[in-house]
C-alpha cells in the first residue's frame, strides 16, 4: 500500500483531507510570514510605510497614516518661521469626534472647539520654526479624512486608516 | 454588542492560527510552545478586554465563548465531515516497523519522537518493536506494540477491528 492511501486499520484515517490541510499548514504558514513582514515596513501602524509627510505654506505635517484603534499615535504639525507673536493650529471637526488628544506638547496658551474645529493657540518661539507634538488615540475603527490649517498660510489634508 | 463580535473573531482567528500552527503544538508542547501558547493567550486577553474590565464584559466573553465552543461540538457530531476538519484526522506514521517518511516529515515529527513515545508508553527499544505508531487528532502518538499484535493473532478475523 502506498504511504499515500487512507488506511482503515488500526485507525480510519482520511488521507485526502490529511494532505489538504497539511497544504493549506504550509499556505498559512506563508500567510503568516507576510503578515509580520508587512507588519515590519508599517503596513499595519508604527513603520516606514506609515509615516507621512504633508506639506503646505508653512505647515508639514508628520503623521502615522495607519494606525490602530485605543492605541495612542504621534502627530508632528511644524509651522516655519512664524511671524506673529501667536500661532494658531486649527484642526477639522473630524478630528475632535474621532481621535481623543492624549497630550500637546508644548500646552497650547488658549483653545477652542467650535463649528470650524478645534483651534489651539501657540505662543511663537523666540527664534526658528514651532514644532507642536499632538498625541491621540483613535475611538473607533474606519477611514478619516482630515485637515489640518494653520495662519497665515498652510493647509493640508490627510486620511489615517484605524484598524480595529 | 462589540464583546460578543470580538470574542467571536478571537475564536476562529485562534482556531485557525493553533491549527494551522500543526498538531504538534497541542500534543508535543515544548517550552518553547508553552512559551507561544502563554504569550498568544496574553494577547487575546487583552485585545478581548481592552479597557472594559467589568464584570459584565468578562461574562459576555465567556459566555460567547462557551457558546461557539458548544456549537462547534454540536457540529463535530452531527457533520462528520466537517468534525474531520474542525478536529483533524489521526495518521498512522508507523507500520510493522517501518517508518513512513513522508507523513512524519509532514507531519513534523521525526523519528526520535516516535521511539521516545514507544520507550515512555510501551517499553519499546527499536523501530521494529512497533506495529503502529499513530499521530493522533489531538496530537499525541499512540503506540501499538508488535507483541500485543502477535498475541492477538489467535483471535477470529474481525475481532481485532471491532
Amino acid at each position: 500500500m502506498r504511504e499515500q492511501d487512507s488506511r482503515s486499520y488500526p485507525v480510519r484515517e482520511d488521507m485526502r483531507l490529511q494532505y489538504a490541510v497539511w497544504a493549506c499548514e504550509r499556505a498559512t504558514w506563508i500567510a503568516i510570514a507576510v503578515v509580520v513582514l508587512l507588519a515590519l515596513s508599517g503596513l499595519f501602524a508604527h513603520g516606514p510605510l506609515s509615516k507621512r509627510t504633508v506639506r503646505d505654506g508653512a505647515l508639514a505635517l508628520t503623521y502615522e497614516r495607519f494606525q490602530r484603534a485605543t492605541a495612542v499615535a504621534r502627530l508632528t504639525a511644524t509651522i516655519t518661521g512664524p511671524t506673529a507673536d501667536e500661532v494658531s493650529l486649527r484642526m477639522d471637526p473630524s478630528f475632535s469626534d474621532n481621535f481623543q488628544i492624549a497630550d500637546i506638547e508644548p500646552r497650547p496658551s488658549s483653545s477652542t472647539a467650535g463649528p470650524h474645529g478645534l483651534e489651539l493657540v501657540f505662543r511663537a518661539p523666540t527664534e526658528g520654526d514651532l514644532a507642536v507634538v499632538i498625541w491621540a488615540t483613535p475611538r473607533s475603527f474606519g477611514l478619516f479624512d482630515l485637515t489640518a490649517a494653520t495662519d497665515p498660510a498652510g493647509q493640508v489634508a490627510f486620511s489615517i486608516l484605524v484598524y480595529p | 454588542m462589540d464583546s460578543v463580535i470580538k470574542s467571536v473573531i478571537v475564536y476562529f482567528v485562534l482556531w485557525l492560527v493553533i491549527r494551522m500552527s500543526g498538531r504538534r503544538t497541542l500534543g508535543q508542547m515544548t517550552v518553547f510552545d508553552f512559551i507561544l501558547f502563554l504569550i498568544i493567550g496574553g494577547a487575546a486577553q487583552r485585545s478581548l478586554m481592552a479597557q472594559d474590565y467589568s464584570l459584565t464584559h468578562a461574562f459576555l466573553v465567556i459566555a460567547t465563548f462557551a457558546l461557539i465552543d458548544i456549537a462547534v461540538s454540536l457540529i463535530e457530531c452531527h457533520v462528520p465531515r466537517v468534525g474531520k476538519i474542525l478536529k483533524g484526522v489521526p495518521t498512522i506514521v508507523v507500520e510493522n516497523g517501518r517508518v513512513l517518511n513522508g507523513r512524519l516529515r509532514r507531519a513534523r515529527l521525526t523519528e526520535d519522537e516516535v521511539l521516545e513515545a514507544a520507550r515512555r508508553l510501551h517499553g519499546l527499544e527499536t523501530m521494529e518493536d512497533i506495529k503502529f505508531a499513530i499521530f493522533e487528532a489531538s496530537g499525541e502518538i499512540s503506540i501499538i506494540p508488535q507483541r500485543k499484535t502477535a498475541l492477538r493473532e489467535g483471535a477470529p478475523a474481525g475481532t481485532e477491528r471491532a
